[in-house]
């Protein structure tokens, strides 16, 4: 538990989470590492990848749809990171859209296109050239997201430094960084695959830290100010209810994922696993790293809240 | 609030809920003819506008070739420029989920998302379908010596608006690069004629705007442009013809959703059990005040989906899925923080109503807070040019509006009505355990 005596306090809670906070570091050195040789792991929204097209020249729904899924086992038995087909056109110009997220070998071409001709009906079907088709995403992406979550950040800093204290503003930035570098270690170890959707999880895990830390600060001030605790009680009330309230949140993202890996498609299940571990991160920064910074920083700020209370008991 | 008072609300509310949800959910014919046609309805979720990674999308792939007399050798540079044109001429028509990429040498691929009806699929296939080079003659007829500038000379062409005395009226207006020289080519001309490849394009009811042809420019007006979008329109189509490389569309049509055939039914199912287990949760936590909550959150879902499929800019991609989850549960969280506030002065021997009054009014800023960070995020998204990012943003900054609506208005009203119904009794929202009262 936290306490305004500081240094022993600190310790104290240095000790309790050592192993939490010995991973922490861990995964962000091995992350970091990971992510500078080998880069992340794109999918066909953010990295060059090969795709062929399979016409069907029959106008039968159920047929197509047929054909769909015995291309897809025949891709998956391949290998080759299959990503997903998709059903282009219609009628008679029929043609399943079959894309990989990485790029194919010629030898591995040839495989996939030899089983497709012998395993199903030729006549039927018409493989395409294989092609390699180049990203679609631009510099500006990675340049708005990172700006996007720089903007949430330094609202929230400056908004939780006006209402609670510099502990609050510093606990956010710091967190805010650690949940993004600690996130992007976990897709590099990992080799998660990161699509376009990745940037969207990526400043919906900043606002969720930064929430957390809002429904914190806001109970240590109603616990501090109308409840009449102390400060010091009232930090480790609100760090234990906020604790239980993010498992909450996070349970339900990873519920969310988790339904999608079970049951969506292959493209689906990717981008859902990311989802997955934002809310694993999301609930190790607020249960392990938001309440060592705080640990760290209350000790250097006033309590200002102490003053509100004051001036509230004068009031009544 | 008397008893009577608060049955009556409870039904005219209960009507209007499910009203809002056979909006939002229900698909239907009307049962009685309009000018002798039987028009179905599409509720709220089908008019979603959703991107191309859960929702159809048109593709249209285009085989790329250097143009007659042009022998650049640098073509992956045209290329880049051919494809951001062609990107902002479809974003340019209100498509705003536009994704191209190079395929193989001599390919790149166009797919745009937010496909609602055939009618979007033939505007972007009239507009994009088969760009062809721009070309403008003094004559109808194609000849060397009526030619006064191809695509090449033109600058850029721009929508203008004026105002005619009594209506709005919109020019479009073609600059050149070198004015001087279509100066002299139409020095003795009084029209002048548009060619997409060998097809005549001027239509008629068109003429050249009060100042024609002179300065180097062309102005050219319709009755045709009713509004600024059908002039952007036709801006647009000139564009088209405009792009530096040769387009031939080799492959053209709907495609399902690039994450899977079936996405959007898995997200929908998904979402549905998501907010059945958040129901569930409210109702074992808080029992009457828990259903309460359901009722109320069935608003904020049908409300939301009604402005998010109302709004034309609006399109849903996966992450503005997992921003409609995330605004979910922020929704709960705040019915949560007044339920809880309440339990506590309720323990501390206040009565029910007196500790849900205090509570709403002292959770009111706390609510306010959580979700004006939502909106903030959103509107910093807003103007964030990828299109995931984009999704996400629209639905921070619609659902935590209606998320305060939904929270601090109607439910201090169901709340209310509430009150009567329930004998002021605390036991009946598990409000007793572990306190005082218990």
């Amino acid at each position: 538990m936290l306490n305004r005596n500081f240094t022993k306090s600190n310790k104290e809670y240095f000790n309790k989470n050592k192993i939490a906070l010995i991973v922490l570091l861990a995964v962000l050195v091995v992350g970091i590492i990971v992510v500078s040789c080998f880069g992340f792991k794109t999918n066909f929204e953010t990295g060059s990848h090969t795709e062929f097209t399979v016409a069907i020249h029959t106008e039968d729904s159920k047929t197509i749809r047929n054909y769909s899924k015995d291309i897809e086992a025949i891709v998956k038995k391949q290998g080759g990171e299959f990503d997903t087909i998709s059903i282009f056109g219609e009628g008679d110009n029929t043609k399943l859209v079959v894309r990989y997220l990485n790029i194919l070998s010629s030898d591995k071409q040839t495989a996939i296109r030899d089983e497709i001709v012998s395993e199903l009906k030729i006549e039927l079907l018409d493989v395409s050239d294989f092609s390699v088709v180049s990203s679609a995403i631009s510099a500006n992406d990675y340049i708005y997201t990172a700006l996007a979550i720089i903007l949430l950040v330094a609202f929230a800093s400056i908004f939780a430094y006006a209402r609670y204290n510099g502990a609050s503003a510093i606990s956010i930035i710091i967190s805010s960084i650690i949940a993004t570098l600690g996130f992007m270690s976990v897709t590099g170890i990992l080799r998660l695959t990161v699509g376009l959707s990745y940037f969207a999880m990526l400043v919906i895990l900043n606002l969720l830290v930064v929430l957390g830390q809002f429904m914190m600060f806001e109970n240590i001030r109603d616990s501090n100010w109308l409840a009449n605790k102390e400060y010091s009680n009232a930090i480790n009330g609100a760090l234990k209810s906020n604790r239980a309230k993010m498992f909450l949140i996070s349970f339900s993202l990873i519920v969310i994922g988790l339904m999608f890996v079970i049951f969506a498609p292959a493209a689906l299940k990717y981008v859902s696993l990311n989802l997955m571990f934002m809310a694993v991160v999301l609930l190790f920064t607020i249960w392990y790293v938001v309440p060592f910074v705080w640990s760290v920083f209350i000790t250097h700020t006033k309590p200002r809240l102490k003053k509100n209370k004051e001036n509230k008991v004068k009031e009544k | 609030m008397t008893k009577r008072r608060s049955k009556s609300l409870f039904v005219l509310f209960s009507i209007i809920l499910v009203i809002l949800l056979i909006a939002s959910f229900v698909n239907f014919t009307y049962p009685f003819a309009i000018n002798g046609n039987f028009y179905s309805y599409s509720n709220f979720v089908v008019n979603l506008r959703l991107g191309e990674d859960i929702g159809s999308s048109l593709r249209i792939v285009y085989r790329v070739d250097l143009p007659d007399g042009v022998s650049d050798t640098n073509i992956d540079d045209l290329k880049n420029v051919t494809m951001s044109g062609l990107k902002s001429i479809v974003q340019g028509e209100g498509y705003k989920d536009v994704t191209i990429a190079k395929m193989a040498d001599d390919k790149i691929v166009l797919q745009v998302g937010n496909i609602l009806s055939r009618t979007d699929e033939s505007n972007i296939t009239y507009l994009v379908g088969d760009p062809e080079s721009i070309s403008f003659y003094t004559s109808s007829s194609k000849s060397e010596e009526n030619l006064v500038a191809t695509s090449q000379d033109v600058a850029s062409v721009e929508v203008l608006e004026g105002y005619d005395g009594s209506n709005n009226v919109f020019v479009v207006e073609v600059k050149f690069k070198d004015a001087e020289k279509i100066r002299k080519a139409t020095s003795s001309a009084s029209s002048i004629y548009i060619f997409f490849g060998d097809e005549l394009f001027t239509t008629s009811g068109m003429s050249l705007g009060d100042g024609g042809i002179q300065n180097g420019t062309i102005d050219i007006q319709s009755s045709a442009f009713v509004d600024k979008a059908t002039a952007t329109s036709y801006a647009n189509k000139i564009r088209t013809g405009m792009l530096p490389l040769n387009l031939t569309a080799i492959e053209s049509g709907m495609i399902t959703p690039s994450y899977g055939n079936a996405a959007y039914v898995w997200v929908a199912v998904v979402m549905a059990l998501f907010v059945l287990a958040g129901f569930v949760y409210l109702i074992v936590r808080f029992r009457q005040l828990g259903w309460l909550a359901s009722f109320n959150l069935l608003f904020f879902i049908t409300i939301s989906l009604f402005l998010l499929q109302s709004i034309p800019v609006v399109h849903i991609n996966f992450s503005g899925i997992i921003a409609m989850a995330v605004c979910f549960v922020v929704a709960i969280s705040t019915l949560v923080t007044i339920f809880e506030r309440a339990k506590i002065y309720y323990n501390q021997d206040t009565k029910l109503y007196v500790a849900m009054r205090a509570s709403q009014n002292e959770s009111a800023m706390k609510i306010f807070i959580y979700n004006l960070l939502l909106m903030v995020v959103g509107f910093a998204c807003l103007f964030m040019p990828s299109m995931p990012i984009q999704s996400m943003g629209w639905v921070f900054l619609v659902m935590p509006i209606v998320n305060l609506f939904t929270s601090l208005a109607l439910m201090r009203l169901f709340i209310a009505m509430y009150m009567p119904l329930n004998n002021l009794d605390g036991k009946k929202c598990n409000f007793h355990k572990g306190g005082k009262n218990a």
